[in-house]
């Protein structure tokens, strides 16, 4: 079978870099660029760490395109309390940019238009380089596949305020351009089942144990965000959001049901994803998740020559 | 306030143990005697001095047998250091701490022991963490006075479950004739508690634990995770486990709150000395097969919520435990 085409749109960020290696590593997609954009780091920050992920895991000829360095409207607001001061939990502070000369938003438009209906565009960082496409052309995005994002809460409190969510908080008004004109088939991975994937100390020491580079990587860059996660939340073990939309696009984990989404975009509410649960809703917000099954896939997939004592750890309970 | 003396051979778990004595207000540690084991006799000496000089405590270290009992009667070289990189380089994983060196006593651990147990009869607990050469020499030297003291909690053995054979455990392997000597001649007089494999691999100390310790221990946390981890390295290699088993912690937390565990034997204790497949393999007679003479106190059930809060209340105190008990312990499936 013909491997998807997908752009992966990221702001990486730690979450996001662990849906790269997912993405990458699983061999299951014909990965047409890393499309970047500023949030939990800023675009030139981000694509130097697509750059030492690439570079990491010798796959040197994935293009990367920088892309809108500001939001809208609205004054930057990184999120570099959560994922360090390089956006990659401090660990390397990696200084190389393999990017590519031509702006993310116009490769997007190009690439769409060459494939129509072929590509999946996972957005897991702010919206604003989907709504300075849409802004550029506002058809343009109806030639996607698919497009997964990840962002907002409904029935969860949010990671920024009691009610948003920081991708959505970022930028609100490219969200709210997003989903207010986009047409395609649109699956939004919000803070509900996210909030299910902690990836435990437990978890961490295994894939450590497993002694590649990318294991001493992915152990480097989470303990940030471990310490992050306990001083915030007194969770133990950190949040990974992101690698959840690649997994599902893999094999399906998560349930969905039909809804309108809006997002509000100043006062306190600013960023909120206004979700109303509707049969005639134009997207799919997500439901449920099959949690074990995710980190199944995850380490599955990215330590594909550890499968055997990936699974003992499993059936050990341990994990 | 009960007196102990620590005989152990550092080694991580011992002084994870160490440790605990330090941090409760009710125990006096006399003081520590050091004995060959996880790592030879100069390494435990210093590995038991620094954990002292860590409390900045003023209780000194007695330096014991260099070997086991067969080796040091007979002035000879035997087992010294045979445990490998389980403990590290020199025992203490990779951490670095000061040995005040004026801790360091001229004084043998033997007559230490007998010295103190003399000046206290019944009122010294042993609590042993290493090969039990040390309290064998002290039997052959002045066995009256042995009988003084008032209890012995020995790590070692195994009833159905052995690591350095499929058989035999460690501490016991290392030095099958001073189990022998122990409780054969002791075990009579003086109540011993085996806390054998059995006992201990109830609890498993998973990274989970650890990473709360290091997030929440402070200082000491911080050095314990630091500590453990060649010893995590060690069960991931050897038992594909993901967390440790810390021995010596449970024999001294055991002997402060004996509740933890739910069933304890009372039996006949012997250890094979032959030098065959099952050397150092420590056969406790739970059935009373051989009806001999009672002479260890064996736990076989551990409960291991109340075991998990005793030990984070030992090491970090109350309002830790309490969060640990409520974050980590009975979080259960995050929803």
């Amino acid at each position: 079978m013909e491997k998807s085409k997908v752009i992966l749109d990221v702001d990486p960020g730690i979450d996001d870099s662990l849906a790269l290696l997912l993405a990458l590593l699983s061999n299951k997609f014909d990965v047409l660029a890393i499309t970047i954009g500023s949030g939990n780091v800023d675009v030139n920050q981000g694509a130097k760490n697509a750059s030492k992920l690439l570079a990491l895991i010798n796959q040197h000829h994935i293009p990367v395109y920088k892309g809108v360095e500001l939001p809208l409207k609205i004054e930057y607001t990184d999120a570099r309390d959560t994922h360090g001061e390089d956006g990659l939990g401090e660990a390397y502070f990696y200084d190389q940019d393999i990017s590519q000369k031509q702006h993310a938003v116009d490769f997007m438009d190009e690439t769409l238009k060459k494939y129509p209906h072929e590509i999946t565009i996972f957005a897991l960082g702010p919206l604003t380089n989907m709504a300075s496409l849409l802004q550029k052309d506002p058809t343009v995005l109806s030639l996607a596949k698919e497009i997964r994002v990840m962002g907002g809460s409904y029935h969860v409190p949010g990671n920024c305020s009691p009610v948003a969510e920081y991708n959505f908080w970022c930028d609100p008004h490219a969200a709210k351009i997003f989903f207010n004109h986009v047409t395609s088939n649109v699956y939004l991975y919000t803070l509900d089942v996210t909030y299910d994937i902690l990836f435990s100390p437990n978890m961490r020491e295994m894939v450590r144990q497993l002694g590649s580079e990318v294991s001493q990587f992915v152990y480097d860059i989470t303990r940030f965000y471990v310490d992050f996660h306990w001083k915030q939340e007194r969770t133990l073990g950190c949040v990974i959001n992101d690698p959840l939309v690649i997994a599902d696009k893999i094999e399906n984990i998560v349930t969905f049901q039909r809804a309108f989404v809006d997002v509000v975009e100043d006062g306190i509410a600013r960023g909120e994803s206004v979700v109303n649960l509707n049969d005639d809703g134009n997207i799919w917000v997500s439901k449920s998740v099959d949690k074990k099954r995710f980190f199944e896939i995850f380490f599955e997939q990215v330590f594909n020559e550890n499968i055997e004592d990936i699974q003992l750890m499993f059936r050990k309970g341990m994990i | 306030m009960r007196k102990i003396i620590i005989d152990t051979d550092p080694g991580i778990d011992d002084a994870i143990a160490i440790m605990a004595a330090f941090e409760n207000p009710d125990i006096k540690i006399m003081g520590i005697t050091s004995v060959a084991g996880n790592k030879g006799i100069e390494n435990t000496t210093s590995n038991a001095c620094k954990i002292s000089t860590y409390y900045q405590s003023d209780v000194k270290v007695y330096k014991g047998a260099y070997s086991d009992y067969e080796s040091v009667v007979h002035n000879r070289l035997g087992n010294e250091d045979l445990a490998g990189d389980t403990h590290g380089k020199d025992g203490l994983g990779s951490v670095e701490l000061a040995c005040d060196q004026r801790l360091l006593s001229e004084i043998h651990a033997v007559d230490f022991i007998l010295e103190t147990v003399r000046n206290y009869p019944n009122e010294i607990d042993i609590i042993t963490l290493g090969p039990l050469t040390n309290i064998a020499l002290a039997i052959e030297k002045d066995f009256e006075s042995m009988k003084l003291v008032k209890s012995i909690h020995s790590m070692g053995g195994g009833v159905f479950k052995g690591n350095i054979t499929p058989v035999a455990e460690f501490n016991y392997w290392f030095d099958p004739v001073a189990v022998d000597i122990v409780y054969e001649r002791l075990g009579k007089f003086v109540p011993i508690t085996m806390v054998g494999l059995d006992a201990t691999h109830q609890v498993v100390v998973d990274l989970n634990d650890l990473e709360f310790m290091n997030l929440v221990g402070g200082e000491k946390g911080k050095l314990i995770h630091e500590m453990t981890k060649d010893y995590v390295k060690s069960y991931w290699q050897y038992n594909k486990m993901i967390g440790i088993v810390i021995h010596d912690l449970m024999t001294m937390i055991g002997y402060m709150y004996p509740e933890i565990y739910s069933k304890v034997h009372h039996a006949n204790l012997r250890c094979v000395t032959q030098d065959n497949i099952a050397k150092g393999q420590c056969i406790v007679d739970l059935l009373d097969n051989w009806g001999l003479e009672k002479n260890a106190y064996v736990p076989m059930t551990v409960n291991h919520d109340l075991y998990k809060e005793k030990m984070f209340s030992s090491l970090f105190g109350e309002k830790v435990k309490e969060q640990y008990t409520t974050l980590v312990l009975k979080k259960g499936e995050k929803k």
